[in-house]
Parts: structure tokens; C-alpha cells; sequence
């Protein structure tokens, strides 16, 4: 028996006097207790669709549905009223919590409208619901305010007070979209079990193909607005019909974009031991606990695609800032083209680091909202010292610079928010090229964007690449990503980096816990795979240890002397790892073998 | 796009011009002076010939009303130019620079805004004599802190963003970044605070006119007339009134205009 049927739902917006068809003849159903996937791309409107399903919707729009039938009972739809029984999860735990109020308090809030109760039973009832969100020592935990847990945590109780109705049906907006990978493998986990235990509906709404495989019996691909092709997750994934869905599949399947080894030996960026720490307000004095990056040490060689994977927080962004001399490194050296460049004085340093331009990862800030795309780009090339050209010089150049990067003249007097964000990041690496930089740092450059418009991305960075033998480092959360474009890469962990080498060898054989870790928790966009698949058990983000190996808290080959001291890196061929696994003395004696992976 | 109706933007602007045109044309066109003293007729009511009546003196109010509105609005527009420019100068480099110099400058505002603009003026008639330079200085000397600290904030938002540091790499000079990339975007809330700047400085010259320590007789701001008929209150309040709506006019008007400049600020940001 279905639990929610769905026929023909419209969603329109009115706008300057235009009527906007956000969603289009939308007719679905999910089953009790089924777990029912959405899957499209951003700006498709699934969470339009979702929100009106809710109640959510704002007075601007106007919404219409032919058949709502929710709980067996034939309703009457209406867009502005919130649904009982229903509940939602939302993509961004960090703006949904109330910074200003104790989570229990705001859970409880949630409980009272629900159940009601008195004080005694609705305390209970929240740590009930915190216990089910897989929160531990809930008790505990309803006294602590949001800023003081991490991600993942938050997710987790933004997921408590969405269960504190008692839900037949579950929307969960992109619930996995602003986590780290490791987290994200956790909260699959756990929406799972809630589904089982509490045996309510859950309407997964994604875009990444890995979570959906890994959760959803039903998939429903959407596109502009309407249901382009639904049926069970193997037909999809196994036997997709339609052409968009198998492009969309075969963007998310790993296809290593072609790369023409173009590298030479000439190292072009060398950094070595650079350490960059910083206090905040809670680490103040506690000198072991300072944020940031420690022992640093890669080089990357003209031409090559230098790949930096790391979890939010864990000191990549610092590393960007270094390397394009925002930041100073505390200790170590930075050496370009075998110049040192740390200890220079900030106009000297300039001189050297013009050579190095960045691409950033959030679209809409990266330019300038009152500049015109060419504008950009000529204030761009006015500033450069070593060439004085004309204004029609610049105009030239900015307009053959767009048309490398795949845009036309016409866009040269568009403005950034007349750009799609696939578009935006194309003016932004054509900002980052007018200058002719010999080293590309993208900090992210892909992670805010749609997986088909990423692929282009990368195609299109290797492309330059190809053209120009431009060396490139590529920053990025995303294991996926960083492997389709880079030869070689560095895995961080808490300021660390902990495993380096080339991608290859490292994505199908990691050699450090953490690499390990890693590639085990990205959802594979295969329904059967995925659902084997066992995700790291659930634990809470550790702080890093006073001394010994940063990865301490999680590694599950922890020794002794991991605790004692931090392991140096070791040294095999062109790889690198920082674990007491590969040390001499662990290696007792064969150390004529060459090194395999001790994990 | 079509352009939404904004009344109070509209309203506004034709309200201030209609005030600055009668500000401009009424002393020229009008066959009284604002000094002009005829003893015969004082006192008197409203007329066809003295459409505001007749001061104590005999001199002709309505008159004296406009050209007093002409000097509150040269008080008033320079005092807020002053004010915005230097504001704009001083929290845009408080802001950019950051760190200890941003530390400095803004403690060197507090301690200026700290003390009343009533001693300043005081201070400053005493040394430079009354009158309009006296008022405007006196107005300015810390009138410009509360639009520093807006632009500061502002800047500061800003600069976080990706594209400055953008700028900052590809190598652009601080100045041309600050003035070219950062100041286009807060140019929005600044105006805004700019059109509110005005009706202060002419509110802030009439209270002083009023307490006595402005602009010297027979020369005379909106302020001068209301002090000067407070004494025939009882008697004569028509004479007092006039002055207060006209100066409650013009700071409705720029109020109003101000209020609509936020309207389509504010629609501007909305994506």
C-alpha cells in the first residue's frame, strides 16, 4: 500500500511578471516504509518539489497538485500548510540550528508542538530521539550549544528533532551534501537504521548517484522540472534508458580524464617541512593543539597535477594560502624553481608569485559582482608589471582568453550573476590564466558544482594543460575528482599530510590507515556494491592528540609508539607514508622486500 | 525588468526640489531683503502682501524663512559632504589595512565621538567667531566617526571575499583595489547613510542656532528664527510655526528620499 501518492504536481513562481514553471506534471508515489530516491542535478527543482510536498512554500509561489493522498487518506493539498507526519531534513545543519539556543532546548521545542507532555517527559523523550540520531551521552549533549559540535553531530540533530513527530515519511534535502566523505558513509548509516527501526518512508532527495546506490529500492531521475525515468535502483543504474541519466552515470563512474604525460623532472615547486599554526580562542596556549599544518613536504614539477586530499578543517586552505604567499610559513622552506621564497620580503616575494594564480571555490564571491566578466580580466592584465599594454591590447587578449576557456566575446559585458556557476568558474580560471602563472592552485575549484559541469571543468583544465604545460595543484575533499585529473597526490589528516604518492597506486592501493579510511567511505554509484559496503562504525571527531600521530583517535592498527611520538615519513620509491606500520622495526628484518601495504 | 513603483523615492525627490527651488528663488524673486526693517508694519498676520506675516522688527518672514532655509541647507549639505568624504576615507583605510592600524584609527574615533559636538562648537565659535564656517567645522569635527565605522564594517565584510583576494594576487595596487573593486560594492548602504547625514546636520545646526552659540544675527538659519520667536510665543506663535514646518519639511523630504535610495538597494541585493 503506498503511504504518499502524488499526481501531477505543479509548482510555478511569478516573477517580474513571468511565470516561472519550477515543476512540471509531477506524479510519484513511495510505499511505507520504502526508502525512494530523487536524483538530478541542482536547479532541476527537487527541492522545490520537496518543499511543496512539506508546506513549505513561500507565498510567491503557487503550486497545484491533481491526487494527494497521504496516510491512506485522499487530502487536499495545500502548499502553505505544514504536513503532519511528515518531516524534513535539510541539506546545511550549520544554518538550520539556532546558534543561540542549547540543542536540547531546541529538540524540546520540537517535542512540546508534537507530544506535548510534561517537563520531566519531554526531557526524556529528547534524549530518546538524541539517542536514536546516534548521538551519544545525549544527556550530556542537550546542554551544548551548536557552534560546539561538529558537522556531522549537528546533522545528527537536525535529524533528532525531524524524528520528534514521529514521521511516517522522511524528506531528507541533500542531507549528506555539506559533510566530509567520512561522515557522510555515517549518516547513510544511520538514516538506514532509522528507516528500519522506526519503519517510516524516506524520500532521498541527492544529487551524488554514491548515496543514492547505497540507500534507495526506488530511483526517480529528474530533469527540468519533471520525472524523466523512475524504477528500481538496479534498472536505473544497471540499465538506464534514457540518455541524460546515462551521462549523469557515466560523470559520476570514475573515468580518468586523459592526460598526456607532459611532466618533467624540472621541479617547479618545492616545499619542505612547512609548518603554519595558528591559536584560536579554545587552543590559546595549549601549544599541541593549534590549528593548522604541520611537516608539510611535496614537490610538484612543471606540467604535473598535484592533487591534495583532506577533510574540511584539516589545513589545505592554509596550504593554498602558502603556497600563494598570502600566508608565511611559522618554519620550513618554500622553494620556487629553487629560489627560496619564504624568506623574502612581501614586494620581493610578489615578484616570484606572480607566477602562481589561484582559482577559488565559491563562484558567486571569486568575482567581482559589479565588474563585467572582460572588465576583470583586463584589471587583471593592467596590473601586471612585466608587460605594458594598450587598452586595446588587453581587449584582445581577454576576449582570445575567453574563448580558450569555452565562453564567446559576447560574454565580455555579462556579469557575474548573469553566469551559471559552471560559466563563472570558467571567467575565474580565465582571470587565473591572462597572467600566464606557471602553477595553477585550485582550492576546490569543482566541489560547488553539478557532477556533469565538473566533468567539463576537468576536461577543460586538462586541456589548458595540455596547451600550455601549466603545473597544477589540485585541492579538493572529493577522492573522486582529485583522481580523474591528478598524477600525483597528497592525502592530509589534521594539518598532516599522511600519505603521498602517485594517485594510481594510491587509490587502489592505500598503504596509510587514514587513505584507507577514505576511499572505503565514498558511496559507490553501484547499487549492489554499495550495499555491501560497511562504513566506518559511528564516532565522534576526535580532538587531535597532545602528541604521537594525529590519526591516533580513529586508526584501527594503533600501536604503542604510535602515542609516543609522531611517525616521520617513510620513503619508498616515489611514496611516501607517515605510519609506524613501514618503520624498521616493524618491518623485522626482510627489509630486502620491497615494501607492500601493511593494511 | 519592470521598474517597481518606489513612492517614497518619488515623493521624496520632487518634495526636496520644490524646497531647494523655493530655497533659491524666493529671497531673489521676492521685493522684501531679509534685513530689511520697517518699523510701521511689526507684528502683524498673515497677508497678501507678507504671506508669513511680519516679524518683530517688521522684516518680512517669509522671506527670512527661505533665505534661513538656503543657509540651513548649505550647513547641512556641506556638513554631511565633509563628513561622508572623510568618513569614507577614514573607515575605508581602517578597514583595508586591519590589525593594529585599524585598532588605532578606530580608538582615535571613539575618543573624538565621546565627547559632546555641543563643546566643539562652543569651542570653535569662541575661536573663530559665529557663523556658518564655525557651524560646519564645529559639526564635523566628530560628525564623520558614525560613517567611518559603517564603511569600516563594511570594507571589512567585503575584503573576506574571494575576489579581493583575487585582486590581491594578480597584484594590484591596495589603493586601486579599494577603490575600484571594494568601494563599488558598499557604495549601497553608504548612500543610504549618506541621505540620512543631511537632515542631521541641518537638525544638529538648528539646535545649536537655537541654543544661541550659531549663526549671528541679522544673517539667520531655520534655528535663529525659532529662538528669535520664542520670546512672542504667547503673543505671535504663527511666527514660530512657519520655520518649524518648513524645517520639518525638508527633513521629511530627505528622510523620504533616503528611505527610497534603500528600496532600491535593497532590491538590488536580493539575487
Amino acid at each position: 500500500m503506498s503511504l504518499l501518492e502524488v499526481g501531477n504536481l505543479n509548482v510555478q513562481f511569478h516573477k517580474d511578471g513571468k511565470k516561472i514553471r519550477a515543476v512540471k506534471d509531477l506524479s510519484f508515489h513511495v510505499g511505507e516504509g520504502e526508502i525512494v530516491g530523487v536524483i538530478g542535478e541542482s536547479g532541476c527543482g527537487k527541492s522545490t518539489a520537496m518543499r511543496a510536498l512539506m508546506g513549505l512554500l513561500g507565498k510567491e509561489a503557487d503550486a497545484s497538485c491533481g491526487r494527494f493522498c497521504f496516510l491512506g487518506e485522499e487530502g487536499t493539498f495545500s502548499p502553505n500548510k505544514v504536513q503532519k507526519k511528515m518531516a524534513m531534513i535539510f541539506q546545511d545543519p550549520f544554518s538550520y540550528l539556532n546558534p543561540t539556543v542549547k540543542i536540547g532546548k531546541q529538540i524540546e521545542q520540537a517535542v512540546r508542538i508534537h507530544s506535548g507532555g510534561n517537563k520531566k517527559e519531554r526531557k526524556q523523550r529528547v534524549c530518546d530521539l538524541l539517542e536514536m540520531a546516534g548521538i551519544r551521552m545525549p544527556k550530556q549533549r542537550m546542554s551544548q550549544y551548536p557552534h560546539e559540535l561538529s558537522g556531522g553531530m549537528r546533522q545528527r540533530v537536525v535529524t533528532a528533532i525531524a524524528l520528534a513527530c514521529n514521521p511516517k515519511l522522511i524528506i531528507a534535502d541533500e542531507p549528506t551534501t555539506a559533510l566530509d566523505v567520512i561522515v557522510q558513509g555515517q549518516m547513510i548509516l544511520l538514516l538506514k537504521r532509522i528507516a528500519k527501526e522506526t519503519k517510516a518512508a524516506v524520500l532521498l532527495v541527492s544529487h551524488d548517484f554514491g548515496v543514492i546506490a547505497s540507500m534507495c529500492e526506488r530511483v526517480y531521475v529528474m530533469k527540468e522540472g519533471t520525472f524523466i525515468e523512475q524504477g528500481t535502483a538496479e534498472e536505473i543504474f544497471y540499465a538506464p534508458q534514457k540518455t541524460y541519466t546515462k551521462d549523469l552515470l557515466k560523470n559520476a563512474r570514475r573515468t580518468r580524464i586523459k592526460a598526456d604525460a607532459t611532466e618533467t623532472e624540472e621541479v617547479l615547486l618545492k616545499l619542505s617541512n612547512v609548518t603554519k599554526l595558528y591559536s584560536n580562542r579554545f587552543t590559546q596556549g595549549k601549544a599541541a593543539q593549534k590549528e593548522g599544518v604541520q611537516n608539510i613536504s611535496f614537490a610538484i614539477r612543471e606540467g604535473e597535477t598535484f592533487g591534495l586530499i583532506g577533510e574540511s578543517g584539516c589545513g589545505k586552505s592554509t596550504l593554498a594560502e602558502i603556497v600563494t604567499g598570502q600566508k608565511r610559513p611559522d618554519a620550513g622552506e618554500m622553494y620556487y624553481r629553487s629560489f627560496r621564497t619564504d624568506l623574502l620580503k612581501k614586494s620581493a616575494r610578489k615578484k616570484y608569485l606572480e607566477k602562481i594564480q589561484m582559482v577559488f571555490q565559491d563562484t558567486c564571491e571569486s568575482l567581482n559582482p559589479k565588474m563585467t566578466a572582460g572588465k576583470a580580466l583586463m584589471e587583471a592584465l593592467r596590473a601586471d608589471k612585466r608587460q605594458i599594454l594598450t587598452a586595446e591590447e588587453r581587449k584582445e587578449r581577454a576576449v582570445q582568453i575567453l574563448k580558450d576557456v569555452g565562453l564567446t566575446e559576447e560574454d565580455m559585458w555579462k556579469y557575474p550573476k548573469e553566469f551559471s556557476g559552471g560559466q563563472r568558474q570558467r571567467v575565474c580560471i580565465a582571470r587565473a590564466l591572462i597572467r600566464n602563472p606557471e602553477l595553477l592552485v585550485c582550492d576546490e575549484a569543482v566541489s560547488a558544482l553539478d557532477v556533469s559541469i565538473q566533468t567539463q571543468i576537468l576536461r577543460l583544465l586538462k586541456e589548458i594543460q595540455r596547451r600550455t604545460r601549466i603545473a597544477c595543484l589540485f585541492i579538493s575533499h572529493d577522492l573522486e575528482v582529485v583522481g580523474k585529473i591528478s598524477q600525483n597526490v597528497g592525502v592530509m589528516y589534521l594539518g598532516s599530510l599522511v600519505e603521498c604518492g602517485n594517485t594510481q597506486e594510491i587509490c587502489t592501493d592505500p598503504w596509510h590507515p587514514y587513505t584507507k579510511q577514505l576511499l572505503e567511505c565514498k558511496p559507490d554509484p553501484d547499487p549492489k556494491k554499495a550495499r555491501r559496503k560497511k562504513y566506518a562504525p559511528l564516532r565522534e571527531r576526535q580532538e587531535k592528540p597532545n602528541k604521537g600521530c594525529p590519526y591516533l583517535g580513529q586508526c584501527g592498527y594503533r600501536m604503542e609508539c604510535c602515542e609516543k611520538a609522531a611517525p616521520p615519513r617513510y620513503q619508498f620509491g616515489s611514496r611516501k607514508v607517515a605510519c609506524f606500520l613501514y618503520s624498521k622495526e616493524h618491518r623485522k628484518g626482510n627489509t630486502d622486500m620491497p615494501m607492500t601495504s601493511q593494511i | 525588468m519592470k521598474k517597481k513603483k518606489n513612492p517614497c523615492l518619488l515623493y521624496g525627490a520632487a518634495l526636496l526640489l520644490l524646497w531647494i527651488a523655493a530655497a533659491l528663488l524666493v529671497p531673489e524673486l521676492s521685493p522684501y531683503t531679509y534685513t530689511g526693517i520697517n518699523a510701521d508694519i511689526r507684528n502683524q498676520g498673515s497677508s497678501c502682501l507678507h504671506l508669513f506675516g511680519t516679524d518683530k522688527f517688521g522684516r518680512d518672514i517669509f522671506v527670512r524663512v527661505w533665505y534661513a532655509a538656503r543657509i540651513s541647507l548649505l550647513v547641512g549639505v556641506t556638513g554631511a559632504g565633509i563628513n561622508a568624504a572623510f568618513g569614507l576615507l577614514y573607515g575605508s583605510i581602517s578597514g583595508y589595512v586591519g590589525g593594529k592600524a585599524d585598532f588605532l584609527l578606530m580608538r582615535i574615533a571613539d575618543i573624538l565621538a565621546s565627547i559632546p559636538s555641543l563643546l566643539y562648537v562652543i569651542l570653535i565659535t569662541l575661536v573663530m567667531g559665529a557663523g556658518v564656517e564655525s557651524i560646519i567645522a564645529g559639526i564635523c569635527v566628530a560628525g564623520w566617526v558614525d560613517m567611518a565605522r559603517i564603511v569600516r564594517g563594511e570594507i571589512i565584510r567585503e575584503k573576506g571575499k574571494a575576489y579581493i583576494r583575487a585582486a590581491q594576487m594578480e597584484g594590484i595596487r591596495p589603493l586601486r583595489i579599494l577603490f575600484v573593486h571594494l568601494l563599488p560594492n558598499v557604495a549601497g548602504p553608504i548612500l543610504v547613510n549618506l541621505t540620512f547625514l543631511v537632515p542631521q546636520a541641518v537638525f544638529t545646526e538648528a539646535f545649536l542656532s537655537f541654543l544661541g552659540v550659531g549663526i549671528a544675527p541679522p544673517s539667520a538659519s531655520l534655528g535663529v528664527l525659532i529662538q528669535e520667536a520664542k520670546s512672542q510665543i504667547q503673543l505671535y506663535p504663527y511666527q514660530m510655526l512657519y520655520p518649524m514646518c518648513i524645517l520639518c519639511l525638508l527633513i521629511l523630504a530627505l528622510r523620504l528620499f533616503g528611505r527610497g535610495l534603500e528600496n532600491v538597494y535593497g532590491e538590488k541585493t536580493e539575487r
